[in-house]
């Protein structure tokens, strides 16, 4: 018999678990099953009586029988990719496209589509999806062709598995054996606060059969389809929505400029509510909507108030960025066949900032300074070892072969750590001998293949499982978590950083093989029913809570703030407030952490009086389009840049940039015309479509946080308009010839060099093009018209018409920038009646930025400035 | 390196200043909770908690000054009034206290020691280590003091407005400037003065009508009878107030936070000021004579002086402020007044560009010592509606390291409403304003130069405040040196350099009637001295300043008058036992002035003393130790009337 109740919405979660559980169990021992480990936690911290705790995942494998293992997760990708290769070359084309080189040769582009493949697999799995079903499912002819070899894959798969004597655990969910739980418990009682899959609903209805069971759904709004769906499945009637009551009073809506400005209005008002209100800090807690903000918390941490569940990563131990340096130095030393490697690599890798706890490094850093001061540019690798720190530890490494299994290398790892144990610093004593255990375990799981793979992958693979290491270092009192993870937790205040439509709501990565409308067909929930669970869940919170702070970053207009947001201050009438920073109180924000020896440069004056050595540097640089637009532009920044090679700390991409969205761009044009796809193929679009697929899996930004649906959306309008303007080209006659071609030329004894995004061959006029693509708005492009060159801040056009015409020894007819954004449009910027003076121009320009009697000064532009990445620096406030 | 100054900062003001102090407290009782305490895990975070707090408060009180706003006037009341009561409950607390005491038990070297000192004395003079009663009694005082004080000017002030007298015409001021005349004119063409100092000053300086000066004056010097009673219960009060908190005497117990030795130090150097002066005096009061005979005054009375001293400046000196304007072109004088403290001391500044700031016409300047960055300045020197009117200068960071070692840049603003540059006109100042800015960057480099690494003696923290004006009148004095002005002061048109009797009729300008006016103020100063060493009764205070004057005036003002009851620097000011620190500064000042003026102004060496053993030393040690180290001997009260003239 199954009763159902459903979650009152306005009292904590917790607390009706808590209460229904003891009512049920005073004589029946129950099983009750939650569905996150947090809240299963604050109910075991209850204690009750009679009563066994599950988690949903921990009842389903508990439910299912097996005689074999099942697979370890950091195996699924190795066994997966091992598949793969072996695919017949249809089925490869089918799931791969084109890419099939780029995926199934090394693995960290493997990994990023595997995780993929598997999530889609598990779906199928879980919702007991058949292969008639999802060929019906698929809309287009090609899908039907790609699901058949995506199902291929999966059976190979689940076979290699087999082999090995493995197996997938959510295969096993139909193997069950409900039989020892039927004895073991009088009632089941279920809390479920999201959709339940097919594979769930089956196993609740069977165990219905001999058992009492309880299921409180606890969601908010109206029973959507999936819910009716259950109710007809289940034969259960599910009570209809009681009342949600939020208090707008109790809701504060802040617009800042940036997620640090939000880490310290957190940090002050939480502080205001313990003082004035009285609130605890344990009964306050931050909801993080990406999992990737926990390290901007951790590190902003001043007064030790938060306490973040999923700690920091490994990745910002000294141990393991030795340990990864000196895995990437070997890989190469291994790559490069004249057995050198460049200085400024070396250096790169030693001037790590993480590594600067560390002792011994300095006499390294030394010596590598002296040889670039010495004008070296490569150290040959024989000669490393007279480098102390690598003489002593290096050499252990540098014995590895370029094919080996993985244990192998995991034992090569082992005597490198130990030998360095000396030199790790006090605090990361405990980091150090959990990532030895980790490495014992890796070995035993590992263990069970024993393929030879090449370095490259298998210093992938391991580094990538050591990565998933957490340092703990939770301390503070506020609970930071993830939306998920606090379901069903209330509190008395709540912060909600970063509720931008870029990461709020999330979007799901499955839908990459299963489309919202083949969801839709499958009556899978779609991306729309996702967001809207978790912004109930959100809300849910928020109306349980004395007091919810949202907030969004917005500065400029490449951000805005989640649809959440705009529906609450539409429904509530709540305004956003503003807190804005330009300087914070609390923190101070370190941003070149490699320009440390101020003592050097006197910086205040701003002229830096060129030395031989500098020039030397300068000549034996290539000097590329946007080198010479910085040093046009402002000595000082092509100095900066070019000669100190200062860098910003890269904070890590929370977001889409449109930068990100112009390589998307180019790349997709770039695979396009090597896959000799044209405008006037009818797949042109589908093509696109697919490609841009391809290319996002392999930038890290969509796996930390994910893609949002716009960014397709975007991508595909851009190539509609693109697809009329080049259809009109070709009709002028208008031919590609190249894309993105490097050309190089000496001019003025320094190299310059130019990738050219595009040329293009009129057959009829015999005219050239070049054509450059920008993601910028078309009135923002910059044109050269005038013989007034000094004037213009953006030469790149005219840069490549010197190379082009030099390399080719004809003069191109057109230059072009196009506009990537709002509108695809093709824009002359310029005049190439100057090209002559351009030539004069421009080789003065390399004769002056050699000349050692003109020194490198400040611009005299000061709107450069305003976007200058050095202008703290300039300033002289670093 | 450098914060650039948060032109936000009003923005969620209070939300931030909330958060800072409700955090400070959580970490202060964290700090309270170690055992056992030392100056590295109390004192150091304890200080930086402070500074933190300061720091946010700088810019916030800055703007407000500066860039008066609808915003500004919302939100700074509430943070002054935050601010006021975090720092009054903090140094309520018993429980600091404590801490202090139990760090001065361990082991220190001199310069904590003197943090911790100076800081248990600041806790102990609010009566933090007493018994309950006494503790209570200490407040009832405090507050008592505070109601008297109030009363004492309400009644001045009550006495001040009383008073008006009416022209019916301008037949007797006439040789008043017409700017001063508009203030008095009335619209039924009558003019109207008061007892307001603009009023009274322009009046009892201008006015050829002996009756009716005569009149103004026995109002002005009869103000507020009523506060005869309340000096003897204030007296009173702080005599008990001192008594409690174990001093002998009012006098006694300010001595502690001034760097003269002690109460008879200060009254022997008043008095050896006024036997050195008082012949000159004599001399300036025989000429003052000399010239009212020919006006037909045979006895000349105090109301007489302004008067006939304008009429024998004007014959004498012939000065007219006017004429010097176009020697000082306000740029040229920030510039020359960079450069002089640059050369002088061996220090760079660098102009900065494109920092933000509050407004368009504010100019930053990077200091470099031996090439490295140490602190920056920020100058706002132009008057604008926004801003309020008079000079300042304004520190914002202090230069120190905190308990990691890291190292903290000082900052400083200086603030001055001189006319702007318009329509193509440039800004020309009067030598006065010059004086000005001299002095606040004075005040600046004792503060930035400093290269103390405890913060709370570092800068212009910590000093005695009977020194604290020594660097500013210092610089000063070099607004009238020739070889300083000969790297700025050039007529703007024509970039010709001031001719040397121009300087000479600046000195003679500003020594003129030097005497009179030092034994004034010595006057002054040694009645307040005297008058806090006991709860003297009404007419004992009457008689202690007969007998100062007796000792150090040349003319007696007539018997009706009633000084003290309008003296409110001391009895309703901050300045009671304290008056003389001005003149003490000024002693330590012109002390160091004449040592450079001797020696041809820059003198490597004696720059170099004067850097390490005072501008960067900021409260290291006291400043008379300081001006020991640096002089080799004690400061000299003559240097006093060598700069102005008399010797
Ligand atoms: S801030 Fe301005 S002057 Fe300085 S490097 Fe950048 S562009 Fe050049
Ligand atoms: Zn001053």
């Amino acid at each position: 018999m199954i009763k159902v109740l459903r979650a009152p919405t306005n009292t904590s979660a917790i607390d009706f678990i808590y209460s229904t559980a003891l009512v049920e169990s005073v004589k029946d021992r129950t099983a009750l099953i939650i569905p996150t480990t947090r809240a299963l936690k604050e109910v075991a911290s209850r204690k009750l009586q009679n009563v066994d705790l599950f988690t949903i995942k921990e009842f389903l494998e508990f439910t299912s029988i097996s005689t074999k293992r099942k697979i370890d997760k950091r195996l699924r990708s190795f066994y997966l990719k091992k598949v793969a290769s072996s695919l017949s070359v249809d089925d490869s084309r089918n799931i791969f496209h084109n890419n099939q080189d780029i995926f199934l040769n090394n693995y960290s582009s493997f990994d990023n589509i595997s995780i993929n493949l598997l999530a889609f697999f598990r779906e199928l799995s879980a919702e007991c999806i058949s292969v008639d079903e999802l060929y019906k499912a698929g809309k287009y002819t090609d899908y039907e062709k790609q699901a058949q070899s995506l199902m291929n894959l999966w059976y190979s798969y689940n076979d290699l598995l087999n082999d090995s004597n493995l197996v997938e655990p959510w295969n096993l969910y139909s193997n069950e054996d409900l039989g020892h739980l039927v004895k073991r418990y009088d009632k089941f009682i279920f809390f479920i606060g999201g959709y339940l899959s097919k594979h769930e609903l089956i196993k609740i209805k069977n165990l219905s059969k001999n058992s009492d069971i309880l299921i409180i759904f606890n969601f908010v709004g109206n029973k959507n389809s999936h819910y009716t769906s259950y109710e007809k499945f289940l034969d259960i009637e599910i009570p209809d929505a009681d009342n949600m009551i939020l208090n707008r009073d109790n809701c504060e809506i802040l617009r800042a400029n940036s997620l640090l400005s939000q880490i310290e209005l957190i940090t002050f008002r939480a502080a205001y509510y313990n003082k004035v209100n009285n609130i605890p800090y344990e009964r306050m807690s931050i909801l993080l909507v990406d999992d990737s903000l926990k390290s901007y918390f951790l590190r902003y941490d001043k007064y030790n108030l938060f306490n973040i569940t999923a700690n920091e990563n490994i990745d910002k131990t000294a141990v393991f960025q030795l340990l990864k340096s000196v895995l990437n130095i070997k890989l190469l030393i291994d790559r490069n066949s004249k057995q050198v490697i460049t200085l400024d690599t070396l250096k790169e890798f030693y001037y790590e900032i993480f590594l600067t706890s560390l002792d011994g490094l300095e006499d390294v850093r030394k010596v590598i300074d002296k040889k670039i001061a010495e004008n070296n540019i490569f150290i040959p690798v024989a000669e490393l070892s007279t480098l102390p720190f690598f003489n002593q530890y290096f050499q252990l490494i540098n014995k590895l072969n370029d094919e080996l299994p993985i244990p192998q290398l995991i034992d090569y790892i082992k005597v490198f750590l130990r030998a360095i144990k000396t030199h790790i610093s006090k605090s990361e004593v405990e980091i150090f001998s959990n990532l030895v255990q980790l490495l014992d375990q890796l070995r035993s799981v590992y263990s069970l293949i024993d393929d030879k793979l090449s370095l490259e992958d298998s210093i992938y693979i391991i580094l990538n499982d050591i990565s998933t290491l957490k340092v703990n270092t939770s301390r503070g009192a506020i609970t930071v978590s993830g939306i998920l993870e606090s379901r069903a937790l209330d509190y008395d205040v709540i912060f909600v950083p970063e509720l931008n439509d870029d990461i709020f709501p999330p979007t799901s990565r499955k839908d990459l093989f299963l489309n919202t409308e083949m969801r839709l067909d499958l009556k899978l929930p779609t991306y729309l029913d996702r967001e809207s669970l978790i912004k109930n869940y959100l809300l849910q919170i928020m109306s349980r809570s004395k007091k919810s702070i949202l907030s969004f970053t917005k500065s400029d207009d490449t951000r805005n703030s989640s649809s959440f947001i705009n529906e609450l201050s539409f429904k509530y009438n709540l305004k956003a407030q503003s807190y804005y920073n330009k300087e914070y109180n609390l923190f101070d924000v370190k941003k070149y952490d490699k320009f440390s020896d101020k003592n050097n440069l006197n910086i205040n004056d701003g002229t830096i009086f060129k030395t031989e050595k500098m020039i030397e540097k300068i000549r034996s640089n290539k000097l590329s389009a946007s080198a010479f637009n910085d040093y046009i532009n402002c000595s000082l920044k092509y100095f900066y840049k070019r000669i100190m090679k200062v860098y910003e700390t890269v904070e890590m991409a929370t977001v889409v940039s449109p930068m990100m969205i112009g390589n998307i761009l180019h790349k997709i044009l770039e695979v396009l015309h090597t896959r000799n796809i044209s405008v006037t193929d009818k797949t042109y679009l589908d093509s696109v479509r697919d490609i841009h697929e391809e290319i996002i899996s392999g930038y890290d930004v969509f796996t930390t946080s994910r893609p949002s649906r716009f960014i397709q959306d975007e991508i595909i309008n851009i190539f509609k308009d693109i697809l009329d303007v080049e259809l009109d080209r070709k009709k002028e006659g208008y031919e590609t010839l190249e894309v993105e071609k490097s050309y190089e030329y000496k001019a003025e004894g320094i190299i310059l060099h130019g990738k050219i995004d595009r040329i293009d061959f009129n057959h009829d006029s015999r005219e050239i093009d070049i054509i450059d693509y920008k993601f910028k708005s078309a009135d923002k492009l910059s044109t050269v018209m005038k013989p007034t060159l000094d004037k213009y801040d953006d030469l790149q056009l005219p840069f490549y018409y010197f190379l082009y015409s030099k390399n080719k020894n004809v003069e191109p007819t057109s230059l072009y920038q196009v506009s990537l954004s709002e509108s695809y449009q093709y824009i002359k910027v310029f005049d190439t009646s100057l090209s002559s003076e351009a030539e004069v121009w421009i080789r003065s320009k390399l004769i002056e930025l050699q000349s050692i009697h003109v020194p490198f000064t400040r611009t005299e532009n000061k709107k450069i400035c305003t976007y200058c990445e050095y202008a703290l620096i300039c300033e002289g406030r670093v | 390196m450098f914060k650039s100054f948060p032109v936000d900062c009003l923005n969620n003001a209070e939300i931030k200043l909330d958060g800072l102090i409700y955090l400070n407290n959580d970490e202060l009782d964290k700090l309270l909770k170690i055992t056992p305490k030392t100056y590295n895990n109390f004192m150091k975070p304890f200080m930086e908690l402070q500074f933190v707090i300061n720091e946010f408060y700088v810019p916030v009180s800055h703007m407000n000054l500066v860039n008066d706003s609808e915003l500004s006037r919302q939100v700074y009341p509430m943070v002054l009034m935050k601010i006021t009561k975090y720092f009054t409950e903090l140094m309520q607390r018993e429980d600091i206290y404590l801490a202090l005491k139990e760090i001065s038990k361990t082991e220190l070297n001199i310069i904590e020691k003197k943090v911790i000192d100076d800081n248990i004395l600041k806790f102990e003079l609010s009566g933090v280590h007493l018994e309950a009663d006494q503790k209570n009694r200490i407040k009832d005082m405090s507050l008592k003091l505070a109601e008297l004080s109030d009363q004492y000017s309400k009644n001045l002030l009550d006495a001040t407005n009383e008073f008006e007298l009416k022209l019916k015409d301008d037949t007797y001021i006439k040789s008043m400037p017409e700017s001063d005349k508009s203030l008095a004119l009335q619209p039924d063409k009558s003019y109207i003065f008061t007892l307001q100092a603009p009023s009274y000053i322009s009046f009892m300086t201008y006015c050829d009508n002996r009756d009716l000066r005569k009149e103004i004056y026995k109002a002005y010097m009869t103000r507020a009878v009523n506060n005869s009673k309340l000096i003897e219960e204030i007296l009173s009060l702080r005599k008990e107030m001192a008594e409690i908190l174990g001093y002998k005497n009012y006098a006694d117990m300010n001595n502690v936070s001034m760097s003269a030795k002690s109460v008879d130090d200060v009254i022997l150097f008043l008095e050896e000021l006024a036997v050195k002066g008082k012949p000159f005096a004599l001399k300036e009061l025989a000429d003052t004579q000399e010239f009212g005979k020919k006006l037909g005054i045979d006895n000349v009375e105090s109301f007489d002086l302004a008067f006939i001293n304008n009429l024998i400046k004007k014959e004498k000196l012939g000065f007219v402020e006017e004429d010097f304007l176009p020697y000082f072109e306000s740029r040229n004088v920030t510039d020359g007044l960079l450069k002089f403290l640059s050369k002088l001391f061996d220090i760079q500044f660098v102009k900065v560009e494109n920092v933000e700031v509050w407004d368009d016409e504010v100019v930053v300047y990077d200091l470099l010592i031996d090439n490295n960055p140490h602190a920056r300045l920020f100058l706002d020197l132009y008057n604008r509606k926004s801003k309020r009117g008079g000079a300042w200068m304004n520190d914002w960071h202090t230069y120190r390291l905190d308990g990691d070692g890291n190292e903290y840049f000082s900052s400083a603003f200086i603030v001055a409403n001189f006319p702007p540059p318009k329509d193509g006109k440039p800004s020309l100042l009067k030598h006065s304003d010059v004086t000005t800015l001299f002095h606040e960057a004075g005040h600046v480099i004792h503060h930035i130069l400093s290269k103390v690494n405890e913060g709370y003696l570092s800068g212009v923290n910590g000093v005695e405040w009977d020194a604290i004006e020594f660097p500013s009148q210092f610089i000063e004095n070099f607004a009238y040196e020739k070889k300083v002005l000969e790297l700025f002061a050039k007529d703007f048109n024509t970039g010709k350099a001031i001719p040397d009797e121009m300087i000479d009729k600046l000195i003679k300008n500003k020594n003129f009637g030097s005497a009179m006016q030092l034994l004034r103020q010595t006057e002054f100063a040694l009645f307040d001295m005297l008058v806090h060493q006991s709860d003297y009764s009404y007419a004992e205070v009457k008689g202690i300043l007969n007998k100062v004057r007796e000792k150090v005036a040349v003319i007696l003002p007539p018997d009706y008058t009633s000084f003290e009851n309008s003296f409110s620097h001391i009895f309703a000011g901050g300045y009671a036992a304290g008056y003389y620190s001005y003149k003490w500064a000024e002693m330590l000042s012109a002390d160091a002035y004449l040592q450079f003026s001797e020696a041809g102004v820059f003198d490597k060496e004696l720059a170099r003393r004067f850097f390490d053993n005072i501008l960067s030393r900021g409260a290291e040690e006291t400043m008379d130790n300081l001006f020991f180290n640096f002089a080799g001997r004690k400061p000299d009260p003559e240097a006093l009337l060598k700069t102005t003239g008399l010797l």
